[in-house]
Formats: structure tokens, C-alpha cells, sequence
């Protein structure tokens, strides 16, 4: 029992030599040095107990205390300025957003990495990772509204012939993905972007890095810390969430340790258990928590429980305040029989720790424990009340009568500091006409080709399409369409959100303070492709052993760079002001035992603000005629280039230097191109340079239509060679616009000093033509051949064979014959009355708020149900919507615990009286489980949606498909809906499918498929005729009545023609494209409001 | 916590290869299992309890996949969260991939001998491992009837399914059909486990 163990024994320090007291230290599972454990003693005065020492170890870990680095980040790194509202002082940083409908907005950004415990436990330290950035989020009181995943792995291909361990490299890089999925998408939070590398630093050591992107109302924000509050009236301390478990003890203890391959097995414990559904649950029932502080007008603290557990949390939030806490272990509910000092130092996943009044403690309570019914959802789980705040400044930590820790608190809090020894990295002086021997230049069009597959360079399809990018249906841009992901977060705004993360390692090994500016660069240029103004910036600094000095050294230089470049750039809505580092993390120990460190990767992600979402371009080719610029010099200096890692050869053998004045020009000027309307795609050069980037803009998506461009050297550059020219680094743009554009755009870039050129036109035929300045031609370049090469990269290294193969072929766009003419539906719903209908909100959904909202807009009196009202209550309803998600977990089976929920009942009682019912995503497995598709005997079990089947890969696909009502069905859900029309899906489980292949034919004849898969644009591919593997390509059912339609396909996230990708080979698309830049027809009627509308209209 | 490597055989043989982790604490899935089976399903009051193994199995030696791959991969085992048992069948040559078992009757031999675990090795070497993963040993008067359910058209090598116990009140005959109702899903009151037109599945007493 845990009155009786060893957390509770003092520890002799005294009487310990270092040796043995290493020993004892060790065999604890503590990381602390004999040195400071003998720190701990002495500051407390006495010996402490074995928990005090855990505490001490998690306080004192370089994860949390960040002992190393805290004075270079200080000395480096601008943190402040006129739009900070939150800066790096608490769990997440916070931007100004500005106002909106009288109310003002701020951007919360938050920025960790979970390196070790990713290359141990790959799924669930990937997973972990993205569970506890979007808690430092959420307890700012916001709303999460986007992450990003910046990942780097070893070498997914052997790299000799003795090279045994490839597979497993590869399977890092597979499972880190798979937890990406499981857990993020399962939260509901949109995935917008990161970046990958390969590298074989990454070998032992990957890194996951991942940032969370948050939206509050200023008025809402709640802060980590005891309110003053306090002073005046008691405060309690809650705990909320998962029960304690051993899970993640010694997380941060191990995350600053170098990692031992010998060890990883042992470190597994130290890796934390996710539980995604959970934290959905707390989520949604945290903001009531916090609505009803606000209607009490008090005033909470609210922080999440990371490394160090209760302890932690309770302490920070505290010290914090200016208070001191008394907290009780014994009252943390727990699995059973945890000692005490793991009860209360473990980093158990999906918890939250609030100070509130002491009058409020049972309201809060309740609403966990009853409203959200924590108790019945998830065994041990619950709030509790664990302490109270005290106003004397000393913590204690007891376990009933007994004290198993007992000191002022900011000998707590305060932490330990370190003056590392630094040795800085050489920087070799090349002459300035040194140049490396280039092979001969008619293989220039191979190495181009060659390029398009290297891992660095190919297609992220295969990887970001396990990502839902488009949950909360607020996004413009997604993954793969630009080079920032854009969010427009605010219903009927046109002010947005631009975000990127960035880093090159091959910069890292090659000059660290160049790495470290350069990756504010280039997020600075990612963002400005979309026209958005840099306001703010995290980074996540990820390193060697800062014990070994040219390991710090490179760590300084780097974060120099980071503060330089931050200084240089500047704020854009504040010239002359830097760009300020709101949030970040320190990341050190990425180190195997063989001594071999990680490249050097400064990792840096931008938020930044776009005032009007509607001049948002995707990165492709538009139209044949638009001329190309390149703004932004090539330079002869090749060092650091993935073309030079590539094993070619070219250029001056040293690292571009970076030109910052000319850089804030260049981004300006790109910013106010793309304000103006003037832009019709962007993209900046970076990875591969200009000739990767022009391929890019190229390339169709998803094999949608591929354009061509003809462009010359201009005489300007001239004085490169013509591989210098294509794949220089150095950072710049090709914007695309149209002729009549071009002396506006001149004006613009002009005013705004940047140096540019005319390099071309776009044309219809896809090859891309290069000549020299002098017009001579140098080689043409299939971009059909360059697509494919492009697209198979990664599905052949990280899925083999058959996914290389499952690849389409790249398509024309084809005609429009037989696509949904968009303008059919537009129509205005006319309805007498506004019927009520209900969003079923069973336990894990997430897309319950969209719907309610896009069914508001459709003339509905929506209204969210939650699962805990009876059962009685929703049969009032006239019509009702189960939306997508995760309910119950997915236990047993996707949709079949829902399926027998008393719920369900009432729904079937509403079939049977005629009542409309869509069920959409998990809505629709759960209609299927609970027997009321195909429903031909009503309630039996009659079919199945099953794993999707696609070659070479499993698990969660997210993708826009092409649609068709099928002739004959019997529903009026789909009566009207004519051609062609497409929609994202986004499941794991969408295959419909029956032991009988020929049952589904006898569905369709008797009218019960409503809607079916059908191919995109040009594609004929099995992928874009049926995503899933579904019998007959079916993708929805109805029931014999047709009063029930369960559909896979999400209509909710498409009902805006805002929602629809500017690239989709459809008729949708080019409406889309056509309408940029007018607000009032991006925000009309999209693919997807037809069925919305149909729903209501049925009531 | 013991290594997963402390007590693991990485050897394979000729017949069947098996691999079944169970929850170290509370399986939410057989928790939430059993409590909608008690209440909600025909047949759910003769439910004492149910217990839930993953399972992933292959034949033929060295043209499968070894344990200690399976192991370390992670995909399959996480010490955080799991316990382990790998057990092998002499002779069980005819894949379960090659055939699609609709109700058929379970080996009782099934999963073979243990030869390796994170648990106590004594459970291997007293053949009470296989239990152990399960809940234990079943109290008198309770027939456990062990159901082992995987999707149909798996490709393989490995093919992973779900071992679920259920915990029967009565005789071993009528326990084995009222398993059999409550596992197998046919209607909003009848069965939850498995979907029959997406799963294969076989049945035994205990």
C-alpha cells in the first residue's frame, strides 16, 4: 500500500559516494547527477524522501528546466511585441488576431517535439506527442484549430548491402504516421502541413515534432496559474481526466537522456499511453467547464498535466499565482496499488489541473462526472478534488497525515541552470571562384528527373492523406495544395489563418546559424504564397548532447539564427519591430550510444494572418498564357542543397549567404502580389530549387491535369551556370499571373525593392522548356514522366511495390460532361417553418458543430443532443443528423456499441413514423450496425463497412471523390441530384461489403443504393472509382422507405464553395478557381449543401 | 516490468504461430462489451464476464514472421499496455487465411503450447498462460467459451484477429450456443462482436 512504501523514505544522501549513489539514483529510475541530488539536500535542508527526488528529477530534467539552454534563448531569441498577448511564459503562446463581429481574437501556438519516445513506441509517442501540445492549447481556454507535424527519418532505403535495419527505419516512419492518425484525427482537429525528411542522422534518433494551433476570444483566455483571486477567497484544486497509472514515469527524465538502443526496450515504460476518445470527451467538456466560469465570473486556473504529473502541475500553477497548495495524493484517483510517489509524479496522458473557487468545486465536478459522465465512459476516470490552494508559499505533498514532500515552492519551480562549454563550428573559407566540376550538362534533364523521386523531394501524398485535414470545415488550403496550410476560423469572416513549419537538416550539418535563419525564411515565404503576414513564430531546437561542446555549439549557433533572422524579417503589420518567438521547445540528447547526434535541426513554424482568405492561391499552374516571375537572385553556392546530397555535382562548394534586407523585400513584395488579387499561384524555392519548385507548380494533383512552362535564363543570371541556376537554394519565388496583370504586379514588386524577373509563360502542353538567355534551347522535360516519378517516391519506399503501383497514371482533366452543373445547387431552400433537428452527439464524435452549423444555414432550428439526456427528449425532433467521428471509441467495431444505444431506439421509432435520417462517416457505420440500412428487415444486421482496401496501404484515407446518385434508388434524399458531384471522405472504415458479393446487386435493384463512387475528372484509376474497396463502388444506402440515407462521404465539409480544392479536376474545381477573390460566391452553396439542404427539407 | 525479450522464443515451426496480448489494466473494449451485452442484449444475463486477447498468428515457420519481430515492431505489443503470450501448434497446417471459418468449431488444442511471455515463466511451464491472458481461471458453475474472430479476405502472412472470452453461466453445451448468440451481431438486441458479413470466426467451450 502506498502509506507504507519507499516514497515516503529520506534518502542519506550524505552518507552515499558518488559511485553509490549513482547506483541508488539509477536503480530508481532517477537521471539526476550525485551532484544534484546533493543540490536537492541542500536546498531543502535536509535529506529528502525518495518522492521529493522524483520530483526533483522531472524539475531539474533538461525537458522541463530547460537548465542548458534557457540563457541563449533568452540572450537570442526577440519574444516580444505590440501583438504578443500571451508570450512564452506560460503553456502556449498567444498572437493577436484582431477584431471580428466586435470581438477580438487571439491565436494560441504552441510548439513540442517527442523524439524519444517516438523511436521507441513509435504510434503511441507520435501519438502522445500530438495529445499533450493540443492540451498546452487547450487550458489557454481555447479552441484548437489546426496541428502540424514536422518528422524526421532515418533512411528509408537500405544504405549498403549489409544494411539490415531499412525495414525498421521504415517502420518508424510508418508507425509515426499511423499515431499521427489515430490520435489527431480522433480529436477532431484539422491536420494542415509540417514537412518530412530523410536523413540517416535520423537513423537512431527520428524527430517528432509537433505544433498546435489554437483560436480564443481575447475575453476567454485562462492562464496557468492560482488567480489573485485566491487571496481573498478559498480556491480548491481539481484533477481531472484519466485515472493514475504507471504510463510515462520518468517521461521527461528519459526525453533528456541520450537514447540507448540497449535501453530503448526498458525506456518503454517511460513512453506515455494515449487516449485520443478521452480527450475529445474532456475537450467539449471543458468548454462548458469554462462557459460556466464565465456566467459565475470567476476566475479559474487551468493547465494541463504534462512531465511530472500531479506534482508538477500542482505546483506551477501555484507558484505561479504567488500562492502555496496543500495537495492530498491519496485523493488522485488512481489504478490500484500505485506507491505514492508514482501516484504523484506520473505522466499519465489526458489530464487537466484547475484552481476554482471552492464554492464552485461540485458544479465543476458535476459537470465531468454527470453531465459528460467521465465515469461511465472510461473505468477510473472522473474530477476530483486533490488539494487547496494556500496563501503561506510552501507546497506540500501528503498522502493523508503523512508528508511526502514539504518545501517553499519556488525551490520547487525555480529549476537548476548550466554554463555549457561551447565550441562553435568551423566555417571553411572557400574562394570566391572555387567551383565544384560539373558533369556534362546535357545529363541536366536526368538529374532533374532524377530528383522528383528522392525522398526528400517526392510527393507527402502518400503520407498526409492518413490526415484529416478538413474536420471543423473551416479549411481553404489543405496539405499538398500550397506551400501553408490556411484556415478560416471564423464563421462568415474573411480574416484567416497561414501556417507553416519548417527546418532543412542538410543546412544544419552545414552551418547551424544559417539552418536556424533560413528556417524562419522560408516558413516567412511558405506563408507569403498565400498572401499571409508573419506574425509570429514557435521553434523546437533539436540537437545532440549539449554535454559535448561542438554539440552546444551548434545548438547557440543556431538559435542566433533563429533571433537574427527573427530581428531582420521583422514583424510585417509593425515594420522595424521583430518577429517575436511566442512559444518553442528545446530538444537535446538526440543521440544514439554509437556517439552519432541528429543533424542539427532547428525546427521554426510562422502563424500568420490573412485579412482576406479569398485571394488564397493553390501553387499550380492556372491557366496557359499566365507569365512566370522569379523574384529573388540564384547564387552560385551550393552547399547544404539536397541536389549536392543527391550526389550531384554543381556550384561553389560553400552555404549561400543569406541577404535578409533582401529577403523582407522579396516576402513584402509577394504578400501584397497575392493581397491584390493579382496572383494566380505561388510557390517558393527552396528544396531542389527553382527547378523542383517550377515542377511543382507544374504537376497536377492527384493526378488531375498537368501544365507546362517554357522558360529562359534570364540575362540577368546569366552569369550562372545553368545547373546553378535550376538548383540553388537560395530562397526566392515563382508567382504565375495573368498578362493583364503584369504592370501591376511590376508596380508592386518594384515598390517593394525586390530584385525580379520575367522567366516565362505557362503553357497547355506538359513539358517544361528551357533555353538560355540567349534563347537557345537547352531541353524539353516530359511533366507527365516527372509526375510519375514525383508520386511514386514515397508509396514505393514506405508501401512497396503494390502502393508504387496503385499510383494513377497522371490524366487529362477531361470534359465536363456528366459533372453536376454547381449553379443547380444553389437554390434557396423555402421552407414554412424551421424544423428542429437533432446533431446526435454520441460520446467521441467531432464533427457535431459544423453540422449543427451548416444545417442552421440550411433553415433548421439545429440543436446539438448530447448522448447523457433521455432518450425521451430527442423524439420531438422532426428530423436527425448523426455526424462523423469516433463514437464510443470505435469499440468492439466501429458504430456497434452506438448501435445499442438507447438512442438508437428512438431513432428507429422515427424511421418507422417516416422522420429523415442522415447519418454521415461514423453516423453512417453506426445506422448500418444499428440495422436501419439497408434495413429490409428493420433492425437486423444486414451488411458491413469494413477496413478500407487499397493496395499497399492501410488504415485512415482522406481524399475528395467523385459521386453519383445511382438511378433508381428510392430515396428523396439524392431525387434531383444529376451528374457528377464530389465530396472528401475521410475514414479508416468505409468498405461496404456483405460474405455474399452478389447481395449488394440485389440492394441496388431493389433500389436501397443511393450513392456510389464514381471517377474524378480524367482518372479511371480503382483508386478514384472506389477509395475503399466498396462492393459496387457504393458509398451510401437507404432504407426501403428512403427516409434514412447513410452516406461515408462527408456533405458537411463541402456545403460552402469555399471548402471545395481549387485543383480538383471538376466542374466544382474550376468554379472554385474562377472564384477567387469574390467572397460572396466562395461562401455560396458547395457539392455538399445539397444533401444538408435535402435533410431539412424532408422534415 | 520484465523485457519482452526475458522470456521470448523466437523459434518457428512447421504448423501454427501465435501471438495474443491482453490488456495490463482495463480493456475498454471488453468493459464496454460486457456491460452493453448485459444490459441491452437477448441472452446478456447469462453473461458473467469477457475477456479480450489480440491475435496475431501465421503458419508455416520460416515463411511467416517471427514473434521477435512482431515484438519489437510495437505495432502489436506495447509493454505499457499489454501482456504477451506466443504459443505454437504442432501440426495445424491448413491456414486460417486459405478458408473462410464461419461458426466452425475452434481447435481445442488451440493456441498450442506456450513458449514464451513477459509474464512469470512458471505460467508457461503449469499451461496456465493461455488462461491467465483470458481473466484466469473461471469460477464453477461458468463455462468460458473462447471465440477467436478476424476479417474475412485477409491477405497474410500474419493474420490478426480478436480472442474474446466469454464468461457463460451454465453447462458447457447450451454455454457454447448462448456464446455464440451474444458474440455474433444479427440484430439491435442479438450479438455484438463480430459482424458476420465482414468476419469469420470460430467457437469452442472451455
Amino acid at each position: 500500500m502506498a502509506f507504507c512504501d519507499e516514497s515516503f523514505s529520506p534518502i542519506d544522501v550524505g552518507g552515499y559516494d558518488d559511485l553509490s549513489l549513482a547506483t541508488y539514483l539509477k536503480e530508481h529510475g532517477l537521471t539526476l547527477a550525485p551532484s544534484e541530488a546533493r543540490k536537492v539536500a541542500e536546498l531543502l535542508g535536509r535529506d529528502p524522501t525518495l518522492t521529493e527526488m522524483t520530483l526533483f528529477d522531472t524539475m531539474w530534467s533538461e525537458h522541463c528546466s530547460y537548465k542548458s539552454s534557457r540563457p541563449h534563448l533568452k540572450a537570442h531569441l526577440p519574444t516580444s511585441g505590440e501583438n504578443v498577448v500571451v508570450g512564452p511564459v506560460e503553456d502556449a503562446g498567444i498572437v493577436d488576431f484582431g477584431e471580428i463581429d466586435g470581438k477580438r481574437y487571439g491565436i494560441i501556438f504552441a510548439h513540442e517535439s517527442h523524439n524519444h519516445p517516438s523511436q521507441v513506441m513509435p504510434v503511441e509517442g507520435a501519438a502522445t506527442g500530438i495529445g499533450g501540445i493540443v492540451r498546452d492549447v487547450y487550458c489557454m481556454g481555447g479552441e484548437v484549430i489546426a496541428t502540424l507535424d514536422p518528422l524526421r527519418f532515418g533512411w528509408p532505403d537500405r544504405e549498403s548491402d549489409s544494411d539490415d535495419e531499412a525495414a525498421h527505419r521504415v517502420d518508424i516512419a510508418r508507425q509515426v504516421v499511423d499515431g499521427i492518425w489515430q490520435y489527431g484525427n480522433a480529436i477532431g482537429v484539422p491536420n494542415l502541413g509540417g514537412d518530412v525528411y530523410f536523413h540517416h542522422s535520423f537513423n537512431e534518433n527520428c524527430l517528432v515534432n509537433v505544433v498546435a494551433v489554437g483560436l480564443v476570444e481575447q475575453d476567454h483566455i485562462t492562464h496557468s496559474a492560482v488567480p489573485k483571486e485566491a487571496a481573498k477567497e478559498p480556491y480548491d484544486l481539481i484533477l481531472v481526466g484519466k485515472p493514475t497509472d504507471w504510463s510515462g514515469m520518468g517521461g521527461a527524465a528519459f526525453a533528456s537522456a541520450t537514447l540507448d538502443a540497449e535501453a530503448a526496450t526498458e525506456n518503454k515504460g517511460s513512453v506515455q499511453t494515449p487516449d485520443p476518445f478521452l480527450k475529445r470527451i474532456l475537450s467539449v467538456a471543458n468548454r462548458e467547464v469554462l462557459a460556466m466560469a464565465r456566467r459565475e465570473k470567476v476566475t479559474i486556473g487551468f493547465k494541463d498535466l504534462g512531465a511530472g504529473g500531479v506534482s508538477c502541475v500542482t505546483s506551477e500553477l501555484a507558484d505561479a499565482g504567488g500562492f502555496g497548495c496543500d495537495v492530498d495524493v491519496q485523493l488522485v484517483h488512481q489504478i490500484a496499488d500505485l506507491p505514492a510517489r508514482v501516484c504523484a509524479c506520473s505522466e499519465t496522458q489526458e489530464r487537466y489541473g484547475l484552481a476554482v473557487p471552492a464554492r464552485l468545486t461540485e458544479a465543476v465536478l458535476k459537470i465531468y462526472n454527470e453531465d459528460f459522465a467521465l465515469p461511465s465512459l472510461y473505468e477510473g476516470a472522473s474530477a476530483r478534488r486533490i488539494g487547496k490552494v494556500t496563501v503561506d508559499r510552501q507546497y506540500i505533498l501528503r498522502w493523508g497525515d503523512k508528508i511526502l514532500c514539504q518545501a517553499p515552492i519556488e525551490t520547487i519551480t525555480e529549476g537548476i541552470r548550466y554554463d555549457r562549454e561551447v565550441e562553435l563550428p568551423a566555417r571553411p573559407d572557400v574562394a570566391a571562384d572555387e567551383r565544384l566540376p560539373e558533369a556534362p550538362g546535357d545529363r541536366i534533364a536526368d538529374e532533374w528527373l532524377a530528383l522528383m523521386s528522392h525522398p526528400n523531394v517526392a510527393s507527402r501524398e502518400y503520407i498526409y492523406r492518413h490526415y484529416d485535414p478538413e474536420v471543423q470545415a473551416a479549411t481553404i488550403l489543405r496539405p499538398g495544395e500550397a506551400d501553408a496550410g490556411v484556415i478560416a476560423p471564423v464563421e462568415g469572416s474573411r480574416k484567416a489563418v497561414a501556417l507553416s513549419a519548417d527546418g532543412n537538416p542538410l543546412l544544419g550539418l552545414a552551418d547551424p546559424w544559417t539552418a536556424g535563419a533560413a528556417a524562419v525564411l522560408e516558413a516567412c515565404r511558405n506563408v507569403a504564397c498565400v498572401g499571409g503576414e508573419p506574425a509570429a513564430i514557435t521553434d523546437c531546437l533539436n540537437f545532440g548532447n549539449p554535454e559535448i561542446p561542438a554539440s552546444f555549439g551548434q545548438f547557440t549557433e543556431a538559435v542566433k539564427g533563429v533571433g537574427d533572422a527573427c530581428r531582420q524579417v521583422g514583424c510585417y503589420a509593425k515594420p522595424g519591430a521583430p518577429l517575436p518567438v511566442i512559444s518553442g521547445n528545446v530538444s537535446f540528447y538526440n543521440q544514439s550510444s554509437t556517439g552519432r547526434s541528429v543533424a542539427p535541426s532547428p525546427i521554426v513554424a510562422v502563424v500568420a494572418l490573412i485579412d482576406d482568405y479569398t485571394h488564397c492561391r493553390s501553387q499550380r499552374f492556372k491557366d496557359a498564357g499566365d507569365i512566370i516571375l522569379m523574384v529573388g537572385s540564384r547564387l552560385p553556392e551550393m552547399q547544404g542543397s539536397l541536389y549536392l546530397d543527391a550526389g550531384f555535382q554543381a556550384g561553389r562548394p560553400a552555404v549561400p549567404a543569406l541577404d535578409f534586407d533582401a529577403a523582407r523585400c522579396e516576402i513584402r513584395g509577394v504578400i501584397e502580389l497575392v493581397r491584390a488579387g493579382v496572383v494566380s499561384a505561388a510557390h517558393d524555392i527552396s528544396d531542389g530549387g527553382l527547378a523542383v519548385c517550377l515542377s511543382e507548380m507544374a504537376m497536377g494533383q492527384e493526378a488531375g491535369s498537368c501544365h507546362g512552362a517554357d522558360i529562359r535564363i534570364p540575362e540577368g543570371q546569366a552569369h550562372l551556370s545553368v545547373r546553378e541556376f535550376l538548383f540553388s537554394e537560395a530562397g526566392g519565388f515563382l508567382v504565375t499571373l495573368a498578362a493583364d496583370d503584369l504592370e501591376q504586379a511590376v508596380d508592386i514588386l518594384d515598390t517593394a525593392g525586390t530584385d525580379w524577373w520575367r522567366l516565362g509563360e505557362v503553357t497547355a502542353e506538359p513539358g517544361i522548356e528551357v533555353a538560355t538567355a540567349a534563347g537557345e534551347s537547352l531541353f524539353r522535360l516530359s511533366v507527365t514522366d516527372m509526375t510519375k516519378a514525383w508520386q511514386t517516391g514515397l508509396p514505393r519506399l514506405l508501401g512497396g511495390s503494390k502502393a508504387e503501383n496503385a499510383v494513377p497514371d497522371p490524366a487529362d482533366n477531361g470534359d465536363e460532361a456528366g459533372h453536376q452543373d454547381p449553379a443547380s445547387c444553389a437554390a434557396a431552400v423555402n421552407l414554412q417553418a424551421k424544423p428542429r433537428v437533432a446533431v446526435v452527439q454520441l460520446p467521441g464524435v467531432n464533427c457535431e458543430e459544423e453540422s449543427r452549423r451548416i444545417l442552421k444555414a440550411s433553415g433548421a432550428e439545429a440543436e446539438i443532443f448530447r448522448w447523457t439526456r433521455s432518450p425521451d427528449e430527442l423524439r420531438v425532433f422532426d428530423g436527425f443528423l448523426i455526424p462523423g467521428g469516433f463514437s464510443y471509441q470505435d469499440r468492439v467495431r466501429a458504430g456497434a456499441v452506438a448501435a445499442k444505444d438507447p438512442l438508437l431506439r428512438v431513432l428507429l421509432s422515427a424511421e418507422a413514423a417516416g422522420k429523415p435520417i442522415l447519418g454521415i462517416c461514423n453516423g453512417c457505420q453506426v445506422l448500418v450496425e444499428a440495422g436501419l440500412v439497408p434495413g429490409i428487415e428493420p433492425g437486423a444486421v444486414e451488411v458491413a463497412l469494413a477496413a478500407n482496401r487499397y493496395p499497399g496501404r492501410r488504415g485512415y484515407h482522406s481524399r475528395w471523390v467523385g459521386l453519383e446518385a445511382v438511378p433508381g434508388a428510392r430515396t428523396p434524399f439524392v431525387e434531383g441530384l444529376d451528374g457528377t458531384f464530389p465530396l472528401p471522405i475521410a475514414h479508416a472504415e468505409g468498405r461496404f461489403t456483405h460474405e455474399d458479393p452478389g447481395f449488394f446487386s440485389r440492394l441496388e435493384s431493389d433500389g436501397l443504393v443511393a450513392l456510389r463512387y464514381t471517377g474524378l475528372g480524367g482518372r479511371t484509376d480503382a483508386a478514384a472509382g472506389n477509395p475503399n474497396g466498396s462492393l459496387l463502388h457504393v458509398a451510401g444506402l437507404t432504407n426501403a422507405a428512403g427516409n434514412v440515407l447513410a452516406m461515408m462521404p462527408h456533405p458537411e465539409r463541402a456545403a460552402q464553395l469555399r471548402h471545395v480544392p481549387e485543383d480538383l479536376p471538376h466542374a466544382w474545381g474550376r468554379l472554385r478557381q474562377a472564384a477567387a477573390g469574390d467572397f460572396n460566391l466562395l461562401e455560396s452553396a458547395g457539392p455538399g449543401s445539397f444533401l444538408m439542404r435535402r435533410l431539412v427539407e424532408l422534415c | 516490468m520484465n523485457s519482452p525479450s526475458t522470456s521470448r522464443t523466437d523459434a518457428t515451426t512447421a504448423g501454427q504461430t501465435t501471438l495474443l496480448t491482453s490488456h495490463k489494466g482495463v480493456d475498454l473494449h471488453a468493459a464496454t462489451a460486457l456491460l452493453v451485452m448485459k444490459d441491452r442484449l437477448e441472452g446478456g444475463h447469462l453473461l458473467e464476464g469477457l475477456f479480450r486477447c489480440e491475435m496475431h498468428s501465421f503458419w508455416g515457420g520460416e515463411s511467416g514472421v517471427s514473434i521477435a519481430r512482431l515484438l519489437d515492431v510495437g505495432r502489436y505489443f506495447n509493454p505499457n499496455k499489454h501482456h504477451y503470450g506466443h504459443f505454437t501448434l504442432d501440426g495445424a497446417e491448413a491456414s486460417w487465411l486459405d478458408r473462410t471459418p464461419a461458426g466452425n468449431t475452434l481447435d481445442p488444442q488451440w493456441p498450442g503450447s506456450a513458449v514464451g511471455t513477459d509474464l512469470e515463466t512458471e505460467t508457461m511451464e503449469q499451461g496456465r498462460l493461455y488462461d491467465l491472458l483470458l481473466g484466469g481461471e473461471s469460477a464453477p458453475g461458468i463455462t468460458p467459451v473462447d471465440v477467436v474472430s478476424f476479417p474475412l479476405g485477409q491477405e497474410g502472412p500474419v493474420l490478426s484477429g480478436v480472442l474474446w472470452r466469454l464468461l457463460i453461466r451454465g453447462e458447457a453445451d447450451t454455454a457454447l450456443e448462448a456464446g455464440r448468440m451474444l458474440a455474433v451481431a444479427s440484430g439491435r438486441k442479438e450479438g455484438l462482436l463480430i459482424n458476420p458479413h465482414m468476419e469469420a470466426w470460430l467457437a469452442a467451450s472451455r
